[in-house]
């Protein structure tokens, strides 16, 4: 029971997946994407950095979203990305990471 | 600068910035967004733009000019106006783009027609702007009119986090109004910025007026501020004219 409980957690865990997106220069920018990306419903939390070039989502447990998907988000808020990794990082790190703990 | 214009600069500049607390600049900003953009310039021209961005390279909407010629002789121009983002390039921790845009519109001139009173006759309706009223002596008679007004212009702007620069030329013409700005900005931000944060910008900006409207080159230092969806950007011309400038998105 204990192990098919774990899988479950396991299962249910929401995802965080980190972007590196060129052309992020001012808080416009930020927001254009980040209205972009909340379209989606399985978004739980966006976070957008100027300094590190990076846009990070975290998903809804148990949702995802495709990289073809986050790909035409960034593309439709008129950037472009580059990178796609999918992490096992809190927001609250991320956060932490680029200075923006006090949202 | 007379003190009616200052009051009028101040009060214009509160208004932008009560505005600015509440509501946002760039005739496109992202996607699905709204601007409201207000300028005051150097003491001879006003000017409010509304627009709707339903994707990121283009935008539709509105916006009224207000100019003063020599005597503060009003001039306005009603438009509406397309705004296109023609390219963009995105880099790492840079962006570079290229706006153009063009609409039409009504122009409203308030002319001043010489008239020459004769011994006993009554100035006509509308009489004013300090003239003489003295028989023989040449006061003015105000005859306003509109008609339909063209314009268009374009932006090609570089910005980083640190550093911004930009030209831009915008064009007003009809068969009275003839008026043209062309912008040249260049800036940096002493400091680094995330999204939630102020960031400001120490800006210089050069402009030449041409057209009937105005003639002439002017330069002025800025500081611009920017936090959310909020921009605010206020100086002076080396005149010691104010210059002032809201946007606000949303």
């Amino acid at each position: 029971m204990w192990v098919g409980f774990l899988l479950l957690a396991g299962a249910a865990q929401a995802g965080t997946i980190e972007m590196s997106v060129h052309g992020l220069v001012c808080g416009y920018c930020a927001q254009g994407v980040e209205k972009s990306l909340r379209k989606y419903p399985a978004t739980r939390d966006v976070v957008v950095s100027l300094e590190n070039k990076l846009v990070v989502v975290s998903t809804l447990a148990g949702q995802d979203i495709s990289d073809g998907e986050l790909a035409k988000a960034i593309k439709d808020a008129g950037y472009d990305l580059k990178e796609i990794k999918r992490t096992d990082r809190s927001m609250d790190e991320v956060r932490m990471q680029v200075g923006r703990l006090a949202k | 600068m007379s003190c009616t214009r200052w009051a009028r600069a101040i009060s214009f500049g509160t208004t932008l910035l009560l505005a600015a607390a509440g509501a946002g600049a760039r005739p496109i900003v992202f996607a699905d967004s709204a601007v409201v953009m207000a300028e005051y310039g150097a003491g001879n021209t006003r000017e409010i733009q509304v627009f709707y961005a339903p994707r990121h390279f283009f935008s539709l909407g509105a916006g009224h000019l207000e100019l003063d010629t020599v005597g503060d002789i009003p001039h306005e121009v009603t438009y509406a106006r397309l705004n296109y983002l023609a390219k963009r390039w995105n880099m790492e921790g840079a962006q570079a783009n290229v706006f153009v845009w063009g609409g039409v519109g009504s122009a409203f001139i308030g002319a001043f027609t010489p008239q020459v009173l004769q011994p006993g006759q009554a100035p006509l309706p509308g009489h004013g702007h300090g003239g003489s009223q003295e028989p023989g002596e040449v006061p003015y008679r105000r005859e306003s009119f509109r008609e339909t007004a063209w314009n268009a212009g374009g932006q090609i702007d570089y910005e980083t986090l640190r550093i911004y620069t930009s030209f831009k030329t915008d064009t007003h013409r009809s068969s009275t109004v003839s008026h043209r700005v062309d912008s040249l900005q260049f800036g940096f931000s002493p400091y680094g910025h995330e999204v939630d944060s102020l960031a400001a910008w120490l800006i210089v900006s050069g402009r030449r007026y041409s057209g009937d409207q105005a003639e002439g080159d002017e330069v002025a230092l800025l500081l611009r501020l920017f936090r959310k969806n909020t921009w605010v950007e206020a100086g002076a011309t080396l005149d010691g004219e104010v210059r002032a400038m809201a946007m606000f998105s949303f």
